[in-house]
């Protein structure tokens, strides 16, 4: 494929940092293809969707944990598999115990700049292991993330994107989940013309109106409780209820991936873990539905203010489809609860639908189809 | 749709079954807002009547029992001070941003969709702008205009800033 150059670009680029003296770099001449990239970068796990500039190929399809790990010192030979320095996703968490972890990213947005920017080479390696493709990444950010979380990121690409787009995530589920194929059937209820979509990720729960049009900030409430902070309640509870447990903060995540749900009380739900190498036979019900009720208390007040914020004479079809999608939407019941809800108070025929199986990709989805739908020049090119 | 809340018109808002009694202020927000609008688009007669009419009811059902006379003048004043200047700076951004939005839409050669609008500012020399039809009766833009659009925003939060910082100093 050749490469396309570009005349000039429409928007102003990034302010970027200096560029460290070990950043690679790729003179134009020498890139041989472009790769477009759909990129979900994630609190707890981040989505990379790459494929050829034309046709719906995906190529690369991968869902890494969202984290870094440093190789300590001391580690002998042959301990870190090909005596690596630094560590990614699930090996980086596999090799815990001999590595220093970070995570880069932190209620949506970055938070560690040098662990971001060794994470983003690794997924550019994963999409161009030859490095000499031009990539044009779609960035989903958080709804309402600001200019400096936006200058982040661009901070973080420079030298490793050729040029981005940043695109708020819900507004990117919402085209990642749109089946394109049903757009022109008369029953279809497209995503992109009417709908509201609920975006519950490990950071940030993002909720935003999709109508037609690109959603304002008006029409996105980016909450920052989501599923990290249900792991903290459910620990603090936890240490509370059985002291000294010793459970990491990822057993607890684990604990919460398997059993959280909303809406009245399960007990008993008794749930066997491993405490000081014994194994105990804990009492997860009341403790999860507290943690996760907490949830719903949340992110149901946004959900009200944006049905209310619609016109009335759409609200009713935006009422149908209403979609949860993220990792929270994992919770047991949190459709059912969030639509009871919206009936109780009184909503008209409210449905709120789970997004599925592929609800950890969507974003990355729609960035990619984003991505193969920009126009030259809306393409930022990332300066020095 | 936000882009309603500064419409120059003197529509009823959809009668609500279920609204929500914290949202009793936001409400009067709103009728503020229409009312400085109005008053922006050169209609005080009708800003007036909506003063009058609609507002006083909107206050009236949101007061509480225990707020005086007095506190309820002064909530309704700093809103509509908050209000009056939300509008002044949507004027202004508007007349910046006409310009740049007729340039980027001229400039793109694709064919494109009808459009909604770029940005939620009402724009008094543009009043079509502001009334998008119901999502339901059109179709979606391109994914192409949808990111024009964001560009736009952008853009406009940029000059927005910038026209805050140059106030500011």
């Amino acid at each position: 494929m050749t490469p396309v150059t570009l005349d000039k670009p429409s928007v102003s680029t990034s302010p970027t940092a200096s560029i460290p003296a070990s950043m690679p770099t790729r003179s134009p001449a020498a890139k041989s293809k472009t790769v477009l990239v759909g990129f979900d970068l994630g609190t707890n796990k981040s989505c990379v969707l790459a494929g050829p500039v034309t046709g719906t190929d995906i190529v690369v399809s991968k869902v890494v944990p969202s984290v870094v790990g440093y190789v300590k010192d001391g580690i002998v030979d042959g301990i870190i598999a090909g005596n690596a320095q630094i560590l990614f996703g699930e090996e980086a968490v596999r090799n815990m115990l001999h590595v220093r972890l970070v995570a880069p990213v932190s209620q949506g947005v970055i938070c560690e700049p040098a662990a971001a920017r060794d994470f983003l080479q690794h997924l550019r390696t994963l999409v161009d292991p030859t490095g000499q493709a031009e990539i044009r990444a779609v960035i989903g950010m958080p709804a309402n993330a600001g200019t400096q979380a936006r200058d982040d990121i661009r901070r973080c690409a420079y030298g490793i994107f050729d040029r981005v787009l940043m695109i708020p995530e819900p507004f990117l589920a919402a085209l990642g989940y749109r089946d394109d194929s049903r757009v022109s059937q008369p029953n279809y209820l497209d995503p992109v013309v009417n709908s509201l979509f609920i975006d519950i990720g490990g950071g940030t729960s993002d909720l935003c109106l999709v109508q037609g049009y690109f959603p304002t900030s008006n029409d996105q409430i980016s909450i920052s409780f989501a599923g990290d902070a249900i792991d903290e309640l459910l620990h603090n509870e936890l240490d509370r209820v059985y002291p000294n447990n010793g459970l990491s903060r990822h057993k607890v995540r684990e604990l919460k991936e398997a059993h959280a749900y909303v809406g009245p009380s399960r007990k008993p739900l008794d749930v066997k873990v491993i405490m000081g190498g014994k194994a105990h036979t804990i009492e997860l019900g009341d403790t999860i539905a507290r943690a996760c009720n907490t949830l719903i208390d949340r992110i149901y007040p946004a959900l009200t203010t944006l049905i209310e914020r619609a016109s009335s004479d759409s609200v009713l079809a935006l009422l149908q489809n209403i979609i949860v999608t993220g990792g929270g939407s994992q919770i047991k019941g949190i459709d059912a609860v969030l639509q009871k809800k919206l009936t109780d108070d009184g909503f008209e025929s409210p449905k709120v639908k789970l997004a599925g199986q592929d609800f950890k990709r969507y974003v990355a989805m729609g960035a990619l189809k984003a991505a193969r739908s920009a126009r030259e020049n809306q393409w930022q090119v990332l300066l020095g | 749709m936000p882009c309603n809340a500064v419409q120059p018109t003197l529509s009823p808002e959809p009668a609500s079954n279920f609204s929500i009694p914290g949202n009793a202020w936001s409400d009067v927000a709103r009728i503020c807002r229409r009312v400085c609008v109005l008053l922006e688009h050169g209609r005080p007669d009708e800003a007036a009547l909506l003063r009058q009419g609609e507002l006083a009811l909107r206050v009236a059902a949101a007061r509480t029992p225990s707020e005086s006379d007095a506190d309820v003048a002064s909530r309704l004043q700093s809103i509509m001070t908050h209000e009056a200047e939300r509008v002044a700076s949507a004027a202004v951004l508007a007349e910046l941003l006409l310009p740049i939005l007729t340039q980027q839409l001229n400039a793109s050669s694709a064919p494109r969709a009808p459009v909604a609008p770029a940005s939620p500012i009402a724009t008094p020399t543009a009043p079509k702008f502001n009334a998008p039809p119901a999502p339901a009766q059109r179709p979606a833009a391109s994914i192409a205009d949808f990111i024009d659009m964001m560009i736009a925003q952008e853009n406009a939060t940029d000059l927005s800033a910038r026209a805050a910082q140059r106030r500011a100093s």
